[in-house]
């Protein structure tokens, strides 16, 4: 809303500043980090009021009973922040923002009622069903990429739409009506892939933090204003994406925001609500931007959570009949070596950063 | 291929496996019990095998017992079941030579959770014996040079001429485990004395209990003993809501502090460590 106050620059000179992107970033992620621990204390205690307790799960790992009974669905924290940074400093006009936004509150409200099926039945285990949630996603990807790929409704042009950015090659990939099937696959492995990686404090949301951030800098480049800037870097200009960085920004803040209660030990979890949100918000994201290969870079995290659930679960499990791996995702494995959490998850961080480090890498090499 | 066949056709097993879920929480078996762990332990699905071998440890029935030393030494049988198979003969609780002879057959098992499981499944079934320190001694240690293992040298091979063949923290800390069961000689202490300065702090943990447990039993070896809990590293880099590690030296520090005498398996026998319950929780 604060981004309508550019048009009253003629009467107050400074309100040109709600024109630039950069200074309501800079807004965006102040907002979303003030409300968070504005409204942080109040949604925890407001959540451990409604019973929203974590019920624990045996993973064997050290310190399963001594999280039982922490509050859960903190996603609703980020989620609100979020919403309210973007709301303020956001064009909700941007056909980009409003996506992504959509993502947020769809992929949200599906982790939210898995998180109320758990709180009500008291077990983890009987939250919504499997693949209930992957009808859930593949609906979703199945819109976006409807949506994505249709002349009159895509915000981009047809030969970018149907073409996957392949990184370090700078020609990309035709895939045609094809990119529908990728857009679903993309969404299910996006969201879950995160969903997964939520079991330890503050495990998942600072390498989401670092993805957005990687997305952000994808956002300024291909969404520049000045079409030389994406062409000089090999890149097709994306127009609205820009856009995408005060998103990002108001991502981060959120992010940053909800850690703080998040970290070891933590005050509150986020829940399915969350984790599936984050997902969502960053799968759409890579959709946008078209950097859907780098978010499998940046988030090299996620796919080693998600890689070593499925060799665990699909190739051990239930092909050979034995474990691949101590526990599944990889991080309970280190817990159950002996590892301490902070340790497991700092770990994790260096490594996010590094993967970060490397997705940035593809803007040069191509 | 089996297994192949029953992956791509899971529905197949669906209520059968929800029958035998319902069956592992009964209370009474039923009558047709027989009839469907025949019928299941000749399954493709392993899912099913693997619940058939739980049921007849669940429900006892010793006259399956055969079925589970098979399942246990086929080794083209799924690595759970054989797990699963291991932990049901401890179970029973039989000490038969066959059982003696598969689970210590099992410390060589290709697959760790198997060899674990054999080792604390000797640690509960049998008493200590010459054989069986020799089996876990051969099962945790290599010849540095030469033949990959010591069989038929015995225990007469020196220390350092050893280097550890299990590269299983789970295992080693099994080991240990059968070790301060089934040990009965300095060998088995020097061994333990090798897993108290393992990297792992689960290991060193399990080591230090068990070295107590031995001297407990072998009063000579208990002023050794004693130095060496005390000299049992303490860094432990699983620290939650307390130093599981420290913990467990501590309490055995104060045991070993009354003498020989207080080392008794039932004062130690809950400070080992238990993979499958959980680090912070002790063995039951």
């Amino acid at each position: 809303m604060l981004y309508l106050l550019r048009h009253l620059e003629e009467s107050f000179g400074p309100f040109r500043l709600f024109g630039y992107w950069s200074f309501r970033s800079m807004g965006a992620v102040v907002t979303a980090l003030a409300v968070s621990l504005l409204i942080g204390p109040l949604v925890i205690r407001l959540l451990r009021r409604w019973g929203a307790r974590d019920q624990g799960r045996a993973f064997g790992g050290l310190n399963v009973a001594t999280k039982e009974g922490t509050p859960t669905m903190g996603g609703l924290l980020l989620l609100v922040s979020l919403f309210a940074s973007c709301l303020l400093w956001c064009d909700l006009a941007n056909q980009q923002v409003r996506i992504v936004l959509a993502a947020a509150l769809y992929f949200g409200g599906i982790g939210a009622f898995d998180d109320i099926l758990k709180i009500r039945h008291q077990s983890n285990e009987r939250g919504l069903a499997r693949h209930w949630k992957y009808a859930a996603q593949i609906a979703f990807g199945f819109l976006v990429g409807v949506l994505f790929l249709t002349a009159h409704s895509s915000p981009y042009g047809h030969e970018v739409a149907h073409t996957l950015v392949v990184p370090l090659w700078s020609k990309g990939l035709y895939l045609g009506w094809a990119y529908l099937l990728f857009v679903v696959v993309f969404m299910v492995l996006a969201s879950n892939s995160v969903n997964l990686t939520d079991g330890l404090d503050g495990l998942a949301i600072v390498p989401a933090m670092l993805v957005a951030a990687v997305l952000a800098v994808f956002a300024f480049i291909v969404g520049n204003p000045d079409p030389a800037v994406p062409q000089k870097l090999l890149f097709r200009p994306l127009p609205g994406c820009d856009e995408l960085v005060v998103f990002c920004a108001a991502f981060l803040g959120a992010g940053a925001g909800f850690l703080w209660f998040n970290c070891h030990p933590a005050s509150v979890f986020m829940g399915d609500t969350g984790s599936l949100a984050l997902g969502g918000i960053l799968g759409t994201l890579a959709l946008l931007v078209k950097q859907e290969l780098v978010f499998f870079i940046a988030g090299g995290i996620f796919v080693v959570e998600a890689g070593s659930s499925f060799i665990q679960d699909y190739i051990g499990l239930k092909l050979l009949g034995r474990r691949i791996f101590f526990r599944a995702p990889y991080h309970h494995s280190l817990m159950h070596q002996g590892y301490s959490e902070t340790k497991v998850t700092v770990r994790f961080w260096i490594l996010s950063a590094i993967f970060a480090v490397m997705a940035l890498a593809t803007l040069k090499v191509r | 291929m089996r297994a192949l066949v029953a992956l791509l056709s899971p529905h197949r097993w669906k209520g059968k496996l929800a029958e035998a879920e319902r069956l592992l929480r009964a209370e009474t078996p039923p009558a047709d019990l027989g009839a469907k762990l025949d019928a299941w332990l000749a399954s493709p699905a392993w899912e099913l095998r693997n619940a058939a071998v739980k049921l007849i440890a669940r429900f006892r029935d010793e006259g399956r017992y055969l079925r589970l030393l098979g399942a246990l030494a086929d080794r083209s049988e799924a690595g759970i079941v054989r797990r699963n198979a291991a932990e049901a003969i401890a179970q029973l609780g039989l000490r038969t030579v066959l059982a003696r002879t598969a689970l210590v057959r099992a410390l060589g098992d290709p697959y760790w959770e198997v060899r674990s499981e054999a080792a604390a499944g000797l640690a509960a079934l049998f008493t200590p014996a010459e054989d069986l320190e020799a089996a876990l001694l051969q099962a945790l240690f290599a010849r540095k040079r030469g033949h990959s293992t010591f069989r038929g040298e015995k225990l007469n091979v020196p220390f350092s001429e050893l280097r550890l063949r299990e590269a299983n923290f789970e295992v080693r800390m099994a080991l240990a485990l059968a070790l301060g069961h089934l040990g009965l000689s300095r060998a088995a202490f020097d061994a333990l004395r090798a897993l108290a300065g393992d990297d792992s702090w689960l290991v060193r943990s399990q080591a230090a209990v068990a070295i107590a447990h031995l001297a407990g039993r072998l009063p000579d070896l208990f002023p050794e003993a004693r130095i060496c809990i005390e000299r049992v590293d303490r860094l432990s880099e699983g620290c939650v809501s307390y130093f599981i590690h420290r913990e467990v030296l501590g309490f055995v520090l104060r045991a070993a502090a009354e003498g020989p005498a207080a080392l008794t398996a039932e004062r130690l026998g809950s400070r080992y460590l238990c993979p499958k319950a959980g680090w912070n929780r002790v063995r039951r």
